[in-house]
This record gives structure tokens, sequence and C-alpha cells, in this order.
């Protein structure tokens, strides 16, 4: 292959990623990609095969008529500048393949390349455009040095179209060492250059995932659909695995008809930001374990943010937060974007948060049921000899968990579901099972209220962190217990079977994909201090360790002592190389004149250096010792004469050589 | 013989004066028995006299240059890093972070490929003012695993170059050659302090050059070309390729060849016996009574250019009468020497007015010539 093979090869490549990168693009479809891959394909065999290259007005007007219509297109389809440019350069990539003919059409395209990558990375988040970005510095170091090489190549007017120089396995090495050196020095880079976001065009993200459950209005059976969705919506990451369960609560509600449930309990406040920046959202109780949690939240459609139950206090990148007395935190408004906190919890099943409200006793709905009767009789069954409130709550608990069984096929909508769940089917899910506790508690007099939220997730122990997706969602049960508090009661089944565990792969790229999010889509100044802070630590604490090592007292020690003067002979042999290697006869030591070299060592010896821009005369000169004037008379002759000493000279400049020595 | 070792046993010769040992420049103020001693006593407390004028290298002499990719790729990087600000997508500051690595890379590869490149000049043939003339560069390559590539040696330090020289590859550990044309514009021993070695690698961004010093000397001849007298025959005379006088029995070596078993083995060249693998005879140039002297009063003039054409019109005479198969000798003010024929007086006589310095007087300069 020579040059040329080369570099439409690595053209072709470029196109592969670019076109790889706007399909990253969200309002790019696989149509407008799979259209212009063929378009590249059939460029691909034109320039293999006809390699005619367009005239330039052509190009220049194709170009010109695709800006008008692409202007069109912003205008009135896409509506968004990003995807009509995306849409424009991938359309102008395709028709310069048809024109390559001049370094700078070449040029040119992998520009095109390049802007499309920059689209890629204002659009999306995927960890997939690091590895589009490293192929990219890989092709365009590659394709830089070898058009420097051959522009400079011609201009040198060495006749031949292409430089001589063989690009075999050992050059691609080198090509891949550099790459990697630069990605490397990419990431130093990135964590140092400073974060600053001044936000006049800031884009918003992405319409956000549609969650349920977390409204002031839940309709029954809400949930139930995205029970089997394994879209991530959050990752938790913790200190070490967890031992016991964890709820993530998310919003409380209190009224239910035959719809769903609604939030009627408004008691929406400010919550109090400390001066370090932290919320405090409630008083620690000493109950349960205390948690330490960094939350990755996707870009979901509520304004909720979620917490291990009982959550004690956030830190997070908005200014303000709110809570409405039992324990939920809401934003001011919905993010659309991915955020990113901290919460402390402890991990207790006792609330203490918020008043009992009256709405938390309303069992309305099952007292003018036609069927309340039987209810009341199936309830009294089950808390028979039953005396307090957590017993009984308790025992229906159990009840629940034995008697009924999990069902996503349960039916959830319908003036009598509760009926039917309760006295017929005997089969739902976590909202049928939390409802029905709700109502029966009620109706025995237990204020009660429904939580949803997310139920624990998935633990990923590559990262230590949480999986939680929507399949996680959860309705759960917090009774009023007098003297205790808002207990929390579980009613439904575990839901064995139903989910399928993912291999230790899906892990594994679940957690760079997290690990990206964190450090490199979601990192903040905050992180650059903690890191900076983090390095400064270790730097301190090494030098104390090697300071500690090194002192008097460690000394004594043999092994000590012998590993210290292992490292100083170390440090001594290289400093002693290094001064060696500057040498002047290691520095001026032509070939064919040692004998020259060697007098400029021996004169060094007494403290007179030859300048480096000083000539062999003028040093000469500067001596003014007529056995230096011999030897540079005799070098010059050689040098600039042509002429080699015959054996007679070489004796003379080896005795004026001994002369100078003995002097 | 080399000269100096001559004129150092001549101590009536001007142009050397012989200092003792002992007069270093390092002067120690105390004294001691142990040369090493007196050495580090003379580092420490030593009075130093200065160096040279010549300049000292600096630590790290380098320039650098944005060519016209490099303007577009600053402006990109710049637009990127606006938008990475004003927007605070990591993903852009990704991207400058890729860009300004490239930058660094460039910077590391483009200083790999100048370091421990040296080049050394060396001038075959005799050298005249304003006439090309062929110079070679030994460049070398001294470090051990890392090649150069694509860099040009230009800018020569006292003379123009037709064209830069060009190096595609230099392998670690080798040297090569080239050869340039180059120009000198005036006479004299000049000297040659260095030459530009540049290079646009890796990516064409940036170019960075570096000053390489030489510290080489070039005795430049007076032009001989221009003047009224100059032929073809004459310049090819005087750059050796037509030998001027003719064989006989003379004192001048005319040629030699190869020696035969008849020829009188006084007159076997033996400074060449050691070099080549067989013996050579000298053979002489015959004796001519044909003589000229001339007279070159070189008083400095009004004006440079009046004395410098003096200069140029006596090596033109010289070198026209040399090959002309006479014997030329040169009187001026500060020397004179005697008329001999030959290669050897061309040389001589050639040098002597290289290197010719104006006198100061009333007169103006002139040249006679007096057969």
């Amino acid at each position: 292959m020579n040059y040329s093979h080369y570099i439409l090869a690595t053209t072709y490549l470029m196109a592969a990623l670019g076109l790889w990168a706007i399909s990253l693009v969200d309002a790019i479809d696989i149509v407008f990609v799979g259209t212009l891959a063929t378009a590249v394909a059939l460029s691909f065999f034109y320039n293999l095969r006809v390699r005619k290259v367009l005239p330039g007005y052509i190009w220049n007007i194709s170009a010109i008529a695709l800006l008008a219509f692409f202007s069109v297109d912003y205008a009135v389809f896409s509506e968004s500048l990003l995807t009509s440019a995306v849409r424009l350069l991938t359309v102008l990539y395709a028709l310069k393949l048809f024109d390559l003919g001049r370094n700078r059409d070449y040029l040119i395209a992998y520009s095109l390349v390049f802007f499309q990558i920059l689209a890629a990375a204002a659009s999306t988040v995927s960890p997939v455009f690091f590895l589009i970005l490293s192929v990219f510095v890989i092709g365009i170091i590659f394709t830089m040095i070898l058009f420097t090489i051959k522009r400079d190549w011609a201009e040198s007017g060495s006749g031949t179209a292409e430089p001589p120089l063989a690009l075999g396995p050992s050059f691609f090495g080198a090509i891949i060492a550099i790459s990697a050196a630069s990605m490397v020095i990419t990431l130093a880079l990135f964590f140092i250059i400073p974060r600053v976001s001044a936000g006049f065009l800031e884009r918003r993200g992405s319409e956000g995932i549609k969650v349920s459950g977390f409204s002031d209005k839940v309709d029954l059976g809400s949930i139930g659909p995205v029970k089997s969705d394994p879209t991530i919506v959050m990752r938790v990451g913790l200190k070490n695995v967890p031992r016991e369960v964890i709820y993530f609560r998310g919003t409380i509600l209190d009224r239910y008809d035959w719809h769903g449930w609604r939030k009627t309990v408004k008691d929406d406040q400010k919550v109090r930001r400390s001066t370090d920046g932290i919320f405090r959202v409630s008083q620690r109780s000493g109950k349960g374990r205390f948690i330490e949690q960094e939350v990755l939240l996707e870009p979901l459609d509520t304004e909720f943010i979620f917490a291990a139950s009982v959550p004690v206090a956030v830190e997070g990148g908005f200014q303000t937060l709110r809570t409405d007395g039992t324990g939920t935190l809401r934003l001011p408004s919905v993010p659309f974007a991915r955020i990113e906190y901290k919460a402390w919890s402890e991990l207790s099943e006792v609330s203490p948060e918020g008043p009992v409200v009256p709405q938390y006793s309303d069992a309305s709905y099952i007292n003018n049921s036609p069927e309340a009767a039987v209810i009341k009789a199936l309830m009294a069954g089950i808390i028979s000899g039953k005396r307090s409130s957590i017993e009984k709550a308790a025992a229906l608990e159990d009840f629940f968990k034995s008697d009924f069984t999990y069902s996503l096929d349960a039916p959830s909508s319908g003036r009598h579901v509760l009926e039917d769940f309760l006295l017929r089917t005997k089969a739902g899910y976590c909202e049928h099972f939390a409802t029905a506790m709700v109502m029966l508690l009620r109706q025995e007099g237990i204020p009660a209220r429904l939580v949803t939220g997310f139920l624990h997730g998935e633990w990923n122990n590559l990262g230590n962190y949480l999986i939680v997706r929507q399949q996680d969602s959860h309705s759960w049960v917090e009774a009023y217990i007098k003297g205790t508090g808002w207990v929390r009661f579980d009613p439904t089944p575990a839901a064995v079977g139903l989910y399928r565990k993912p291999s230790w792969i899906g892990l594994y790229v679940d957690l760079l994909r997290w690990r990206w999010n964190r450090y490199i889509v979601h990192y903040t100044s905050a992180d650059q201090q903690r890191l900076a802070l983090k390095l400064e630590g270790n730097a301190f604490m090494f030098a104390k360790k090697l300071k500690e090592h090194l002192s008097f007292t460690n000394l004594r020690s043999i092994p000590a002592l012998g590993a210290s003067l292992v490292l100083i002979a170390i440090v001594v042999i290289a400093a002693v190389m290094i001064l060696r290697r500057r040498s002047i006869s290691y520095r001026t030591k032509p070939p064919a004149a040692r004998y020259y070299a060697r007098m400029l060592m021996l004169m060094s010896k007494k403290g007179l250096k030859r300048g480096g821009a000083e000539t062999p005369s003028e040093f000469a000169r500067r001596v003014k010792d007529p056995l230096v004037n011999d030897i540079t008379d005799a070098f010059n002759e050689e040098r600039y004469g042509e002429r080699a000493l015959d054996a007679g000279e070489m004796e003379k400049i080896v005795s004026a050589l001994e002369g100078l020595k003995k002097s | 013989m080399p000269a100096g070792l001559v004129r150092a046993q001549n101590k009536n010769s001007a142009d050397h004066l012989i200092h003792t040992v002992s007069d270093m420049t390092i002067r120690p103020l105390i004294t001691a028995p142990l040369p090493w001693l007196t050495m580090l006593a003379g580092r420490l407390w030593g009075a130093r006299e200065p160096h040279s004028s010549a300049a000292k290298p600096s630590r790290w002499p380098r320039s650098l240059s944005v060519t016209r990719e490099g303007r577009w790729y600053i402006g990109i990087l710049l637009f990127i890093g606006v938008a990475a600000i004003n927007t605070g997508n990591n993903l852009l500051y990704l991207v400058v972070a890729t860009l300004l690595s490239i930058i660094v890379i460039s910077g590391i590869l483009s200083e790999s490929t100048l370091r421990a490149v040296k080049v050394r000049l060396e001038v075959s043939g005799r050298v005249f003012k304003g006439q090309p003339a062929t110079i070679y560069f030994k460049i070398r390559n001294s470090k051990r695993l890392i090649p150069s590539f694509s860099f040009i040696i230009r800018e020569l330090t006292g003379a123009a170059m037709a064209q830069d020289v060009y190096v595609l590859k230099l392998d670690p550990g080798t040297e090569i050659t080239r050869a340039a044309s180059a120009t000198f514009d005036r006479r004299g021993r000049l000297k040659i302090s260095g030459v530009k070695v540049s290079t646009r690698f890796p990516f064409g961004i940036f170019k960075k050059g570096k000053t390489e010093l030489i510290a080489a000397e070039v005795l430049v001849y007076p032009d001989i070309f221009s003047g009224s007298s100059a032929s073809d025959a004459h310049r090819r005379r005087a750059n050796g390729d037509v030998y001027g006088g003719r064989k006989g029995q003379g004192t001048q070596i005319h040629s030699l060849r190869e020696y035969t078993l008849s020829d009188d083995s006084r007159f076997i060249h033996w400074m060449s016996a050691g070099r080549a693998t067989r013996l050579l005879m000298k053979e002489f140039e015959v004796e001519t009574e044909k003589k000229v002297m001339i007279e070159f009063e070189n008083y400095a003039s009004q004006t440079p250019e009046i004395f410098e054409s003096m200069v140029d019109a006596a090596a033109t005479v010289a070198a026209d009468h040399l090959g002309r198969g006479y014997s030329v000798g040169l009187k001026t003010l500060s020397f004179e020497t005697a008329p001999r024929p030959g290669q050897a007086q061309l040389d001589s006589l050639l040098t002597r007015l290289a290197l010719i310095e104006p006198v100061h007087g009333t007169k103006e300069p002139s040249i006679s010539v007096i057969e």
C-alpha cells in the first residue's frame, strides 16, 4: 500500500466514525444514518474505480444548495439548530467523498468529521463517545503526520511524488503509542482544566424518563407497566454492600378513590441550608444505621429526588430543596438533566416525620364499599387476638405476604379493583397490596399512608453501588403507631424469578457507564477541589512517611540503612552517567579528529573550555599556546583541507598532546 | 608537516606569540603541589578572564511560529473552549483537552526531532567571493533510540544558501552528508557560526527551529571571475581543473604518476606513500623565465567597495598570469611574496589577498603589474 491508499483508508474510517457519532444524537434517526452510509459506500467504489475529481464549482454549488435546504429544515421541520447542523454536516461529508483530489479536500473532510463528533459531544452523554473520540485521535494523528511529511517532501523538490518512507509495523506501533499518550494527556488536562459555566446559551437536556408514582395524582395501575422496564433510574454509590433492604423514599399519597391515589396534604416548606451547603432535612434519631449515598439520578420527569428512608441531609448543586414534613424531597422544578447529589440517611423502619392529619385516617372508600361488611369481617379474622396497633399491622402484613401472590397480570382498573383483589383474585403487585393494607388499617382506626419510591435495586459489587431501575418502583405503607411514630410496612410478597439477573459483563458495562457519568459527564469544580486536596494529602503523607523512614531512629535498622544506601547509590550513579554524557568528549568528538577532542578535554581540565560558537581557530587564538595552535592547525588541515595526516604528523600530534598533559 | 609546528620553531615569526604554560587564564591565589587541588582552588577563588566574545548558547534556544493550518487549529480550539465554558458541557471540555493534548504531543515530537541533531560543515575546493560553492553538511543524529523526521537546514550565517537542505528521516546514531550550494558575499576568513534547523513535524501546526552552532571557518578568496580579464579558461585553471604549467626540470611539482623501476627513487612522493597502495613519482614543472610582480598599494580607499574591487583585480591578474605559465609575485605595503609559478603559488597569493587589510594613508589604493 502506498501513501494514497493509507490516506483513503483513513478517510473512510473517519466516515464510519462520523456516522457512528451522529447516531448518538437523539434526533437523528436510523433511516438518515443508513441512507448516508449507503452514499459513503458508493463513494468508496467511486474513488476506487473512477477516481475522477468533480469540478470545484459543482461542489461549491451543491454546498450552497444544501445550506439553503437545511436552513428550511431548521425553520420548519427540526426546529433544532443542532439537528439541522448535524444533518447538513453529514450530507456535506458524503458529498465531499466524491471530491477527493487535493490534500485540502481531505483536510476539509476530516474537519467535517470533527464537527460531527463535536455535535455528538453537545447532545449525548454516552460513554461510546469516548471510544469514538479515541479512534478519531488515532486516525487524525496518523493522517496529520502523513500529510506533513508528504507536503515537506513535495516542497523539497525531491522529484518523486511520494516520500520513500516505509510505513511498516514500527510506524503504526509508534502511531498507537503516540495516540495512547495523547489520550493520557487528554484525561490529565480534562481533570485539571478549571470548570466554569457562564450558561448564556446553555442547552437543556432531553425530556427525561417517564416515571410513575411521583406526582400529586397517581392512577391505580400506573406503576404496573414499569415493573418490567429495566431502564436505569439512578445509581446509588455506597461505601459497603447494604446489609438491609433499602427503601428509597419518593412521595406520600393520602387520599384514595377507585381511580387512584391523590396527595391532598400540602405542607410544602423550604429545607434550611447550612453554611457548609448541606440541606438539613431532619434530626438524627439514632435509630438505624447511618449511611452516605452518592446518587446519580437520570433525568426524570419529576421534581422529586430520592434518598434512603429516613433522609437526614442532602448536598447537591441545586439552590433550593423543599420537603412536606413527611421526609419527601423535591426540587423547585423538574431538572430535565442528570443530577448528582449526596444524601445521608438513617436506615430505619420508623420515620418520626409529620403530623397525623385527618387524611391519613380517611377510610371512606372502603366504608362506602358495597362489600364493606365482608372486608371488615376479613380484617377481624386477620387481627384476631392482636391488641396493639403494631401487632395488628404486623399481622396484616403477614397475611398479605402469605395468603396472596405476586402477579403483574392482575387487573388494575375498575370500580371495585380493591375488593376484587382482597376477596377474589388475591393476586397483584405492590400497588394492590399497599392500597389494600392502608385501607384496612384506616378501617381499623390506625392512621396509614401510601409511600411510593424505589425498593433497593441491584448491587454492583464491581463499583459498590446500587443500580435502581424502573422495575424497582414500589409502593409500601406507613402506619402511625402511638409512642413510636410512622412505621414502615411492606405487604408485597417478594417477586421471585420475575427479573433476570444480569451477567458480570452487564455489571461491568454498567460500571463503566456509571464511572463515565460520574467522573466525566458530571465532573465539577467541587470534584477538582476534592482531587487537589486528595493529591495534596497523599503527597504530604508520602513525604511524612519518607521522612520517618529516613530518620536516624529508623536508619539504625540494617534493612532500612541498606535500602537507603542502595537508593543513594542509584541516584549517584545516575547523576554520574548523565554528567558523563554531557561531557565535552561525548559532545564534540567528531569521528575523524579524536585528538582534537582529547586536546579540548585536556584544556577543559585546566579551566579553558571552548565555547559552543567559538571556532577552533578562535579558541587557539584565545588560549595562545603553541601546542594548541599546532593541534588546531592539523585539525583544520584535516577537516577543511580534506587531507589525512601521515604517520609523522600524527606522531607530532601525540607528542603535543603529551606536552599539554604534562604542562 | 602541519604548518603550525614549523611556525612554533621559528621564534622570529610574528604570527604567534609564544607564551609559557604558566601564563594561564586562571591564576589561583594559592599554589599547591597537587594539580587537582590547584584546579579546584582556581575554580573557587581564581580570577577568570572573560571568555571569547562568541555568544554562549543559551540553554533552550528554540524558535516557534504558527503555520496557517495552526492558526485554524487554534481558532477552532478557542471556539470550542468558549462553547465548553459557556455550556459547562464536560464532553466539550474533553474535546478541548484532546486538542490541547495534540499540541503537547506536537511539542514533544518536534523537540525529539530537533534534539541531538548535530550539524558540521565541510567545504571542499576553493571558495570565491560571490560565486556558488559546494558545501557539505554532515548531519548526525546523536540520539540512541529515536529517529528524526522531516527537518530542513537553512539560513547559513554568513552565506546565502541557494536551497534549503531537507532530510526525510535520520536514524538514531547515524550520520549523513548533504551537499548544498552557498554563496559568500565577502572575502576573508569567514566564520560560519551556525545554521537553522527547523521542522513542521509532526502535525504541521507549528514550525519549530533551533540554531545549531557550527563554529566553522571558511577562507573565501577574492572574486576573480567578474574582472575584465576573466575567462572560462582562467576560471577552470583557478579551480585547478587544468594544471597551469608544463612538465620539466623545475622545482614545482606539476603532477604525480605511478612510480616505475626505471625512475629515480629520489623523486618518490613519500607523503602519499602511507595512504596509497602504490608508490607515486613526482613530476616537476618546467622552469619559466616569465615573471611578473604585482604591486598592490593597499591603502585604504574612500569607500570599501573601491578597495575590494582592487583586491579582486589583483587576484584576477595573478590567476590570469599564473594560468598562462608565468611566475607571479605579490608586493604590498604589508608583505612581499617572491614570484613563483603553479597552483601552490596561486593558493598562496589568493590566501594573502583574501586576508589583506587596507593600510591607512593619504594615497588611494593602486595596482601595477611589473614584468
